[in-house]
């Protein structure tokens, strides 16, 4: 693996999450997690797994993130609404 | 606090930990899938994500073992967050911390270990993510920093479950969160017969603000209040937004006696100088509602449903006052 391939593997696994309305109080969590990703990503390459391990390794971690990120925005969003019931 | 300090902080540990309202929670899949992902890359049998508590280790996630707690003194972890750094134990049979430790003698009969701390931004060791092995091994360079990488994504999932409990006006915790840390309150409680009280405020004639004043006064008073709450509670209080301007306060550890001292300090805070929101000065006052935990209380809906009933015999009393009761039989 090249050292760009680490971040193209990151990009490809956190491309779901660019279609997801993300509100800002999280944004700054996606971003922690991408560089999470990519370390993660780099230290596989470091560790000799080949290409296809580190790409079903990523997408796996990225994977159990989206799962609780969309958890995160329900939850933001239930909250949002019970604010604007309030009278 | 230098961050050399934070790690013999304990009593500032713990109330991090508590902050994130995650001990005794159901499992989890990004948790668990973490876990596995451990297990696999490191190719060891077991991998955790455990927390560190007063007493006891308790497992977010754990692959490999049945158990979901131990006791703190045969943690491996224990010692893995007196550092900020990677713990190797190459051999635990021939390391005086370990050699002695039923784990090792007995069942699973740990043999090596790879542990790294779980630290909060605010420099917290809340426990580890740790990989372990039933035989010795040297973990090298390169899987630990695997294993720093798989330890960041963890502390991530960490920080989003609680942004996603964080009421974004007030920093307080939403309304499901804090009724979730109720719940496990009152279950720990259970276990262990420990103390423990809730306080409900609600800000007296709120909607006059927002309707006179205007809603960015109305989020000014909020905010204060929130904060001049804050500023009065234990690291391990959990303030609360119920919704509106409705607060709660969960005190671990506190007797009905010490919950309605502190309602009274609360009250004289919010009450003692005018909060200024948006440009004005307002007197704010507020009216409390206190509850000590009891037999009768089962659920944290029933433990609010008596603080509540509190709460309007203050407003009913003429609002910024307090009306408690102890524990519920």
């Amino acid at each position: 693996m090249t050292e760009t391939q680490p971040q193209e593997v990151v990009a490809a696994a956190m491309q779901p999450l660019a279609e997801v309305d993300v509100p800002p109080a999280l944004r700054s969590s996606i971003e922690r997690h991408g560089q999470a990703l990519l370390a993660l990503a780099v230290n596989l390459v470091r560790a000799g797994l080949d290409e296809q391990e580190v790409r079903t390794i990523v997408d796996q971690a990225c994977a159990s993130y989206r799962d609780e990120l969309i958890a995160a925005i329900l939850a933001l969003r239930e909250s949002d609404e019970a604010e604007r019931e309030v009278p | 606090m230098r961050q050399s300090e934070k790690f013999h902080d304990e009593q500032g540990r713990l109330a991090a930990l508590r902050r994130y309202a995650i001990l005794d929670t159901a499992p989890e899949a990004p948790f668990d899938k973490l876990t596995q992902l451990v297990r696999s890359v490191l190719d060891v049998p077991i991998a955790a994500v455990s927390l560190i508590d007063a007493e006891r280790q308790w497992f977010k996630s754990i692959t490999g073992l049945t158990v979901c707690e131990t006791s703190r003194g045969v943690s491996f972890c224990s010692h893995a967050i007196q550092r900020n750094a990677p713990m190797v134990v190459p051999d635990a049979t021939l390391d005086p911390r370990f050699a002695q430790n039923p784990l090792v003698t007995g069942d699973p009969g740990i043999r090596s270990y790879l542990g790294i701390p779980l630290t909060t931004p605010d420099g917290y060791g809340l426990g580890a993510l740790c990989a372990i092995d039933l035989r010795p091994r040297n973990f090298d360079a390169s899987q630990i920093a695997v294993m720093q990488s798989f330890a960041s994504l963890v502390l991530n999932e960490l920080e989003l479950r609680q942004i996603a409990m964080s009421d974004g006006l007030t920093g307080a915790m939403t309304r499901r969160g804090w009724l979730g840390a109720a719940e496990r309150e009152i279950a720990r409680a259970g276990r262990h017969g420990t103390e423990a009280a809730i306080i409900v405020l609600d800000i007296d004639h709120f909607k006059l603000v927002n309707d006179v004043h205007g809603h960015p006064a109305g989020d000014g008073v909020l905010r204060a209040v929130a904060q001049r709450c804050r500023d009065e509670l234990r690291d391990s209080d959990l303030l609360g937004r119920l919704g509106g301007e409705e607060f709660a306060v969960l005190l671990p550890q506190t007797g009905a006696q010490g919950a309605a001292e502190l309602a009274e300090r609360l009250r004289a805070a919010i009450a003692a100088t005018p909060v200024e929101a948006a440009g004005i000065s307002l007197r704010v006052t507020a009216s409390f509602g206190i509850c000590a935990l009891g037999s009768r209380i089962t659920s944290p809906e029933g433990w609010l449903a008596v603080a509540d009933a509190l709460l309007y015999e203050a407003k009913a009393a003429g609002r910024n006052c307090c009306r408690s009761a102890g524990p519920a039989q």
